[in-house]
């Protein structure tokens, strides 16, 4: 049987590793390849190969470049890629699919509803990639339609309330580590009287809707990781597996990603 | 295969055998279908030498040519070559054949014919392309011209109807042409008589500032030379100069001689270093611009698309709109199927400085 070719699209490094390690604890057992050589030849041209990139007035510069992460196993090959914001969604996805030699089986889109409702989300996104002509997508977020490719775009944290990945990081939060998050839920808690009590722009972003969410979040990672970004530890420790799986809202996101891998 | 909304600047890329040059050979016969000279360009430009066997061997090999096997090449099927287009040039349609034909030429009166080696030594080969033409004399009302172009030992033929034809201006810059002896002295006499030889000079001096002037010098009654006057050597031959300063001098000259038309560059990085193609394809651009010329090259490097990609920007300011006029179409041959994407400078420029990605 020909492998299946997936591609997943998400806002930021955070979603990636999320994503990944639900393809891990999914139903494929998919295995992240660690080098470039293992990677399937259908993705090469998703792999950057020129570092550091000239800046439009040709000089070097060193940022960052997103560079895709692969899960695979005998039967599937997905490439899992961050577009570094939800305004560049549309561009991202045209251009990785228009470099790549041959549309894959799947697409995948996962986007944050930080700023406006999942369905508004869902309407604009829909419009802007459909322009392109390049697949369809159905009627409704965190449904998929049969192309090919199968297309669809889950909007979280669940396609019908407002919110970000940080939701569901909550979720397998709560089931993982019991006694870290009251904590951690506490300490944000003590702040939000700080903030609220002050007018300095120190507390800006912790202001902002989904900051308090992300403060927990952070707050939980840095203890099981310290010092390191939160992608780490959504990777390295307990956040996904088999018992955080059973919450709706990760069963329902993990379900979208199946669907999209599944030949039927 | 088709190229859709093309810009000032098209860069064709593409691995080996994608198609890349026979694109340009395409374009220059459609720019210019009823001249013999267009049809050995595009058949035998590939080679540094052209003679009749040469171009004999390869003026075939420009039409599609049936897979099946033939011990008599010259009964092979050909088809067909059809190439249309559309734009300010008034050519719409190309359509022409090929035929190829073995013929004893007059007198022959005192051959063995029962030697078959002296037959096959008197035999000349005629190769005939018919041609039909459909172009657009007026708004909406197409002309026509049927013909043929036939080229033999003693030269070529040429169907008069053909003669209405129109023609566009077009430059073929092959990647060693730079290293032929003629070639650079046309472009630079052109550059002489055309009062255009300050903008050589100018575009030379962005590769090394000591050059002030080129001329073109009489060595013998037959060996025209160009000599560059060097702040450091004073007149110096070209010949003794460096790939890229030879390279950059074909381009320089010949972009003039395209005026209004199309300059075809195979190979657009040959011969020049990383570090001054920003400063050469700057002046390229700013010189296709004012001579209102639109270039096709092909090209192996991303240096070289990066490198046009920010010479658009150094343009932005002089010529409005530059930046959307570099357009890239990458070839793609896969499962025998040839395919082509192309890419605007809008998208090129998020693959390349945003993302790094290999386009070729």
């Amino acid at each position: 049987m020909p492998r299946r070719f997936i591609y997943l699209l998400v806002e930021g490094p955070q979603d990636v590793a999320f994503v990944g390690q639900l393809l891990r604890a999914g139903a494929h057992n998919l295995r992240k390849a660690s080098k470039p050589g293992d990677v399937d030849a259908f993705w090469t041209r998703l792999i950057p190969t020129t570092y550091p990139p000239t800046n439009e007035s040709g000089e070097e510069e060193f940022k960052p470049i997103p560079v895709p992460e692969f899960y695979q196993n005998a039967t599937h090959s997905v490439a899992v890629e961050a577009a570094g914001g939800l305004n560049r969604v549309h561009t991202a996805v045209e251009d990785s699919l228009k470099s790549l030699k041959r549309l894959p089986d799947g697409v995948g889109i996962v986007v944050d509803a930080d700023e406006a409702a999942p369905i508004e989300v869902f309407k604009k996104l829909k419009l802007d990639i459909e322009k392109y002509r390049r697949f369809s997508i159905g009627e409704l977020p965190g449904g998929v339609v049969g192309g090919p490719p199968k297309a669809g775009i889950y909007v979280l944290p669940d396609n019908a309330n407002r919110g970000t990945l940080e939701d569901l990081l909550m979720d397998c939060g709560g089931v993982a580590y019991p006694v870290l998050k009251p904590l951690a839920q506490s300490y944000v808690d003590a702040v939000t009287g700080a903030a609220s009590a002050t007018s300095s722009m120190d507390y800006k972003e912790f202001n902002k809707p989904a900051g308090r969410k992300k403060s927990l979040v952070g707050a939980m990672g840095s203890i099981l990781k310290p010092g390191r970004a939160i992608q780490n530890t959504i990777r390295d420790d307990a956040w996904i597996g088999p018992a955080t799986m059973r919450p709706p809202r990760i069963r329902s996101l993990s379900d979208f990603i199946e669907s999209l891998l599944s030949t039927q | 295969m088709r190229l859709e909304d093309l810009g000032r600047v098209n860069l064709l890329v593409g691995g080996n055998n994608s198609g890349k040059t026979s694109i340009l050979e395409a374009i220059m016969l459609f720019a210019r279908p009823a001249e013999a000279r267009a049809w050995m360009d595009s058949s035998a430009g590939r080679e540094t030498r052209i003679s009749s066997k040469i171009l004999a061997a390869s003026l075939r090999w420009l039409f599609p040519v049936s897979r099946q096997a033939s011990e008599d090449t010259d009964v092979r099927p050909v088809g067909h070559l059809v190439i249309s287009g559309a734009g300010r040039f008034p050519m719409r349609q190309l359509r022409a054949s090929y035929s190829g034909l073995l013929v004893l030429p007059e007198p022959e009166g005192k051959l063995d014919l029962e030697a078959m080696s002296t037959i096959d030594e008197a035999l000349r080969r005629v190769d005939t392309v018919d041609l039909h033409l459909e172009w657009e004399r007026s708004a909406g009302e197409l002309a026509t011209a049927d013909g043929e172009l036939s080229f033999g030992a003693e030269g070529f033929r040429r169907t008069e109807a053909l003669r209405e034809a129109p023609a566009l201006p077009v430059e073929m810059i092959s990647p060693h042409i730079h290293r032929t002896s003629f070639a650079p002295v046309r472009a630079v006499s052109a550059a002489v008589t055309g009062s255009y030889k300050p903008q050589v000079v100018e575009l030379l001096q962005s590769i090394d500032p000591d050059i002030t002037d080129i001329d073109i010098v009489q060595d013998g009654p037959l060996n025209p030379q160009i000599f560059l006057q060097h702040y450091r050597t004073g007149p110096t031959p070209l010949s003794v100069f460096g790939d890229g300063v030879r390279r950059a001098v074909v381009l320089a000259a010949l972009i003039p001689r395209a005026k209004d038309g199309v300059l075809l560059i195979d190979e657009l990085e040959s011969a020049l270093h990383v570090s001054v193609l920003k400063p050469v394809l700057t002046m390229l651009r700013r010189a296709v611009n004012d001579f209102g010329v639109q270039v096709f090259a092909t090209t192996h490097s991303l240096e070289a698309v990066d490198a046009f990609l920010n010479t658009a920007e150094s343009l932005e300011n002089e010529t409005p709109g530059s930046q959307e006029d570099v357009v890239l179409y990458q070839l793609d041959l896969e499962e025998g199927e040839r395919r082509v994407k192309r890419f605007g400078a809008d998208q090129l420029g998020r693959l390349r400085f945003e993302r790094g990605l290999d386009i070729r």
